[in-house]
């Protein structure tokens, strides 16, 4: 009796799945920043600590950059979607992320990283990422905009038109930002173009 | 008895979840009786019927990453006589120069053998080769593009791939000469092609058949296998080599 309940239920939410899938918008391809973007702006005013004291540039050390300063360009990036977790290919660093769409929750006391642990869910027709788990070396943007580990980025991937990805980035930091703030970076679909290997070490100057 | 199979589903969906997802379990996987993911079932097949050759695997040991050439004699690898005195040096000196000290990446094929695992995934028109070590990916077309004519030569080349029964066919070439395919020091021009063939054997194993076609540096083409197993239910971690170096300053070889 459970068995044939199962069943049923399993039936009548199979069109509706399956329809819920199809009607996902299609993010993959190969985008490419318009223009580098800074948080400075909406970043600068609402820093807790303005008088901490900036240091080097993490990325002239090779490591791994970081989110949102992946996003911000100039360098394109590549979106590849699988129903259980789009992957974010960087030229930047030869370097991805993945994103897991596949229900799981975000894991509860993550080894801090540079990229983070991110899970996707769909909003309508955007992607909504979130993201924690960061160490507190990273910057946010080439500006040198701070945060700490308790750093929580929401980026929302909206293809507004085929040639066009608006990426809604939302930085939620209560020990770094008297409150969350939102830019918003554009990329256009760059049909032509394919990644090419980008090793820093060997651009190290 | 009907009932253990939901039961354990059940068990494995509720299990604590740790950072990195390390214990997150893989969707799908046969399992035996004990729960744990049955590495000896029969190869997954996708749609299409191909193989399914996704998933999480990792190198058997450290074997191929010291040596690729581990299974053959001495002088069953074809060295040009440069890379026969190439090679000798740098066994000689202790692989003072292997770029890996430097963090510099692992090249096409010596990724296959590293001890960190590596993560396949597939989509429409390329497999994708997502790597724990460095962190970084190699993307494998398979929508019919041939080599760009101004393609820069990298350390992982420019990979294609094509099924061929129920191998997948990897075929690399635009590789910079600059890669040691293990830690002993077998060099690789830039005159190489590389095909690794790929055929999962059952649900927890893969060979990849290795073949190096570098007239440069090799007399004849020559043919290894690496046999890499699945890791289930778990995820890569991040692997940053730059962020920890603290070998470069003290390697001073021989």
């Amino acid at each position: 009796m459970r068995f044939s309940t199962t069943v049923i239920l399993a039936l009548s939410l199979a069109p509706v799945v399956a329809l819920a899938q199809v009607r996902k918008p299609d993010l993959s391809g190969v985008w490419e920043p318009d223009g580098l973007q800074s948080m400075h702006t909406a970043a600068s005013a609402l820093l807790l600590h303005p008088e901490a004291a900036k240091g080097p540039d993490p990325d002239a050390n090779c490591t791994l950059s970081g989110v949102p300063r992946l996003d911000l360009g100039p360098q394109p990036f590549k979106i590849l979607q699988s129903p259980d977790e789009v992957v974010i290919l960087y030229q930047a660093f030869t370097t991805f992320r993945q994103v897991f769409t596949d229900g799981r929750p975000l894991p509860e006391d993550p080894q801090p990283s540079w990229l983070g642990y991110s899970v996707g869910k769909w909003d309508g027709d955007t992607l909504v990422v979130d993201t924690v788990g960061f160490n507190d070396t990273t910057w946010l943007d080439n500006a040198g905009t701070p945060h700490s580990e308790s750093l929580h980025v929401t980026e929302r991937f909206h293809r507004r038109d085929k040639e066009h990805l608006d990426i809604q980035i939302t930085i939620d930091d209560p020990k770094t930002f008297k409150h969350p703030f939102t830019v918003t970076q554009q990329a256009s679909l760059a049909p032509s173009l394919e990644l090419t290997e980008f090793i820093c070490l060997e651009n190290k100057k | 008895m009907k009932k253990l199979p939901g039961a354990s589903v059940l068990l494995v969906a509720l299990a604590p979840l740790h950072a990195q997802w390390l214990n997150y379990p893989t969707k799908g996987a046969p399992r035996t009786k004990d729960g744990k993911p049955d590495m000896s079932a029969p190869t997954p097949r996708t749609k299409d019927g191909k193989p399914d050759i996704t998933g999480i695997w990792l190198a058997n040991g450290l074997k191929y990453l010291i040596n690729i050439a581990a299974d053959l004699k001495p002088d069953e690898v074809p060295f040009q006589p440069w890379a026969a005195a190439l090679y000798k040096e740098r066994r000689e000196n202790l692989g003072r120069d292997d770029p890996n000290n430097l963090c510099l990446p692992s090249g096409t094929p010596e990724k296959d053998a590293v001890t960190s695992p590596f993560k396949i995934l597939q989509f429409p028109g390329e497999m994708l080769i997502l790597y724990e070590s460095r962190t970084i990916y190699r993307q494998v077309f398979t929508d019919g593009r041939t080599m760009p004519k101004d393609f820069q030569p990298s350390w992982q080349g420019f990979s294609t791939g094509h099924w061929d029964g129920d191998d997948f066919v990897v075929e690399t070439a635009g590789l910079n000469g600059k890669i040691w395919m293990d830690t002993n020091g077998h060099p690789l021009s830039e005159a190489a092609r590389v095909t690794e063939r790929y055929r999962r054997r059952d649900f927890g194993h893969m060979d990849i058949q290795i073949t190096i076609d570098d007239p440069k540096a090799y007399t004849k083409p020559w043919t290894i296998t690496e046999n890499p197993h699945l890791l289930a239910d778990t995820e890569l971690m991040e692997y940053v080599c730059e962020e920890n170096n603290k070998d470069a300053l003290h390697i001073v070889g021989k």
